[in-house]
């Protein structure tokens, strides 16, 4: 790990993926600056979830590279071993991801280092609830949550852990127009308050404009 | 139109009659010979079944049965947890080509006749065979297995080591059958959504969020059903563990003196107050194991089995060695009983022997040479005994399936639940209870039925029963009824409709239901030990028993012992076969 001495939190480098000897994308360069907001618009099986993927550490790094700094100002490398860290990197998929054993509260519970004692778990949640417009529903099932609902259960709880970029993967896709462009606007809004980078893929071009600070289209960045 | 209206009621009148009839000839086929038995050793005692319950902790002996059946059930329990949670966590987290044929393997022994086992292991663990010869001797009890018993003080840990194994190969296949769905089905994204939160950010803290939440109903359910079969156990304890009773042992060796007025009343006491402890226990274990399924059920994942499979990968090192030696493991025990039935060992003097191989245990067990009745004999009885039980265990248990289907399609769900645990209560009573029921019940009331051939098909019947309930059920419930709907709309009649709505979808599990009744029947020992008291009426389990239980001077004994042994395992076997080919993708393996 070296300090590094620019603005930038985010740094991929002749980036290539390959599976099963067919290359996903290659070459792939971009710069992301500390609090901006980054949209990928790109069609469909292009590899943006992959690199999503590569940035969280969740996929292995073999062709070029990626660095990202943390919190104390380090650099970390992506390659083989990684190392994940809710603090470093959020992820939110493109569907939902709650886990059905546990209620509202129990899931946002999971984006806390040190969650409080039981009794007061659902007091805490209904603060954070709060944020995305869900005051509430800390005690219902996940099974009683509509898609959108879901997926700001899953935001917030992605924020929780304040990590240096987060990811999203276009989890506003299964929802209508109107509440996309609903949830993306507070979305941004949210992002910025708490001053945290993220990088939103999606194939939609309004929903891209309305998330970001700049929108990058796949093929410019990709060989 | 009105005469096909008229059909429809009749044909529902009818399924009605049948339905009642049937689940009232289930409850007295398996309750009735129960409920003579308690009230006949009531009168012979002069105790009630209640203050029996008091009496059963004053008699030492009935103690120290409680006390090893407890301890030798637990341990089995878990020993089989631990063995059988890596194999089944490599068969769920990997993609490839022979999985099933694998899981199938793994599966043999649940169905394997127990006194089958018990001889495999005694061929495993005695002199020549294949934990003998790698110097573990559990039989003899010498070497380092020596030193545990003089270290420890603990009288024959071999032969308590050996009936754990047997009890963990036993019920493998019921840690990989609740614990690999869960993690099969498990979808590959709640693993990483956890790792990326601080929620999963550690080993320990996935295990508790993620891993102790998702399969830890399926590993205790698995857990306490070995613990239910490990503690009426019998075959192995009385082969394996010859110096321990455990409660069921007890009372099938105090069974043929009891129930008789003014005669060993002592007996009858501790048969009475044995099975009533031995009931309550059963009893809130399969409470509990009932509670802990529902849980179970509820952990299932939306997403498929082949797209969690893909996403998990290869089969990796650990996991082939892992798979490997648990193929070793269920395979050892069948190997070692067909050798052991062609090695003859001749005493040559000064406790020295010399080994030789030949079809010659075969011949002498086919011809009948040491044996009252030949294995050929045995056989033909065998396999009356299990078509006859097959012929209405079937029918009833598929009667008795569709009355819980067609009651919880009417949402009288009460009535449904109690179809389905009636027809589950057999499961907690044992297999030497139910013959002691058959016994003290209907044989001490009319002695002449002692002489009534088909009496051993009784307690096959009521055993076997349960588990084509088991297997039918969730098949019917399967059905889309938009198939029977669409017969209907087509205006056929009620039994086409059936037919081409129902049946061609029950097929599969229908035969699946009937080789298991056959193998179960097949392999049956407790209920037979006790009631088959004609030599001609020998089945092969208890022709298995009575030719090992004979003095082993002849060199024979053992060979043709294990001989008869073998060729209940191929018959067993190719039932099985029949049984996995029909059985439904998805489905784990044995029952």
């Amino acid at each position: 790990m070296t300090q590094n001495k620019e603005n930038t939190i985010l740094k991929i480098e002749g980036l290539g993926k390959q599976f099963a000897q067919k290359t996903i994308f290659s070459q792939m360069d971009i710069e992301m600056e500390h609090g901006e907001i980054i949209a990928i618009l790109g069609p469909s099986g292009c590899g943006k979830s992959t690199l999503l993927r590569m940035i969280s550490g969740l996929e292995t790094v073999e062709e070029g590279s990626i660095s990202i700094i943390d919190k104390d100002e380090n650099e970390i490398v992506r390659g083989i071993d990684n190392v994940i860290d809710a603090q470093l990197v959020g992820l939110i998929f493109q569907k939902p991801v709650l886990f059905p054993h546990l209620n509202v509260s129990g899931n946002i519970m999971l984006g806390i280092n040190n969650p409080p004692a039981k009794k007061l778990q659902a007091e805490v949640a209904e603060k954070y609830l709060k944020d995305v417009g869900l005051s509430g529903f800390s005690g219902n099932s996940i099974e009683t949550l509509s898609g959108g609902e879901s997926q700001r259960v899953c935001l917030i709880r992605a924020l929780i852990s304040e990590p240096k970029i987060l990811l999203l993967d276009e989890p506003f896709s299964a929802l209508d127009v109107k509440a996309r462009r609903k949830i993306a606007t507070e979305t941004k809004q949210l992002l910025k308050q708490k001053g945290i980078s993220a990088i939103h893929v999606t194939h939609d071009p309004e929903e891209a404009e309305l998330i970001s600070d700049r929108v990058i289209n796949w093929q410019e960045i990709t060989e | 139109m009105n005469h096909f209206n008229f059909e429809i009621k009749y044909y529902d009148y009818l399924q009605k009659i049948i339905a009642i009839s049937a689940v009232i000839i289930f409850a007295v086929l398996s309750f009735a010979p129960l409920l003579f038995a308690i009230i006949r050793l009531q009168t012979v005692t002069g105790v009630s079944v209640f203050s029996a319950i008091s009496t059963f902790f004053d008699r030492p002996s009935n103690l120290e049965s409680l006390y090893f059946t407890l301890v030798e059930a637990s341990v089995s329990a878990l020993a089989t947890v631990v063995i059988g949670l890596p194999i089944a966590w490599h068969l769920a987290r990997s993609e490839w080509k022979h999985v099933r044929i694998v899981r199938a393997l793994l599966a043999v022994p649940f169905v394997t006749p127990a006194i089958v086992a018990a001889m495999g292991f005694l061929a495993l663990i005695s002199e020549g065979g294949i934990l003998w010869s790698i110097g573990i001797d559990l039989r003899l009890e010498t070497g380092f297995i020596g030193m545990i018993a003089e270290t420890f003080g603990w009288q024959h840990p071999g032969h308590f080591i050996a009936l754990i194994l047997a009890h963990a190969w036993f019920n493998l296949s019921l840690v990989i059958r609740f614990v690999e769905p869960p993690l099969s089905t498990f979808d590959p994204r709640w693993e990483e959504q956890l790792s990326l939160l601080p929620g999963g950010n550690s080993r320990i803290n996935r295990l508790r969020n993620l891993w102790i939440p998702f399969i830890g109903p399926a590993i205790l359910c698995s857990a306490v059903m070995t613990f239910l079969f490990s503690f009426t156990s019998f075959a192995l304890v009385k082969w394996l563990t010859p110096f321990s009773t455990t409660m069921e042992s007890s009372m099938a060796n105090m069974g043929g003196a009891a129930g008789i007025v003014g005669y060993r009343v002592d007996a009858s006491m501790v048969i009475l107050s044995t099975s009533a402890v031995q009931f309550l226990i059963l009893m809130l274990t399969l409470i509990l194991l009932t509670m802990l399924q529902r849980r179970n059920n509820s952990r299932v994942s939306m997403i498929s089995e082949n797209v969690a499979r893909n996403n998990h990968g290869k089969l990796n090192l650990i996991g082939k060695i892992t798979i490997f030696s648990g193929l070793i493991f269920t395979l050892a025990p069948m190997i070692s009983i067909f050798i052991a039935s062609f090695r003859i060992r001749d005493s040559i003097g000064n406790g020295q022997f010399t080994e030789r191989y030949s079809f010659d245990a075969w011949v002498a067990a086919w011809q009948g040479d040491l044996s009252y009745v030949s294995a050929s004999e045995a056989l033909s009885n065998s396999l009356i005994y299990a078509v006859v039980t097959l012929l209405v265990s079937l029918p009833l248990g598929w009667i008795l399936s569709s009355t819980i289907h067609s009651l919880e399609k009417s949402n009288r769900m009460k009535l449904a639940k109690f179809v389905d645990v009636l027809s589950m209560l057999p499961l907690a009573i044992s297999a030497v209870m139910v013959g002691l029921g058959i016994l003290l019940g209907i044989l001490r009331y009319n002695s002449s039925l002692f002489s009534f051939f088909l009496i051993p098909v009784l307690p096959h019947i009521m055993l076997t029963t349960p588990f084509v309930v088991r297997i039918m059920t969730p098949a019917m419930r399967a059905i889309d009824p938009a198939f029977e709907q669409q017969a209907k709309l087509l205006n056929l009649s009620p039994l086409r409709c059936w037919w081409h709505g129902r049946l061609s979808f029950l097929r599969g599990p229908a035969i699946v239901a009937a080789s298991l009744t056959l193998a179960f029947s097949l392999g049956e020992f407790g209920a037979s030990w006790i009631l088959v008291r004609t030599g001609s009426w020998d089945t092969l389990s208890i022709l298995v028993d009575q030719l090992m239980s004979r003095p082993k001077f002849d060199p024979m004994v053992q060979p043709v012992a294990m001989a008869t042994a073998s060729m209940l395992m191929i018959l067993t076997f190719i039932l099985f076969v029949i049984a996995e080919r029909f059985r439904p993708k998805g489905d784990g393996g044995g029952i």
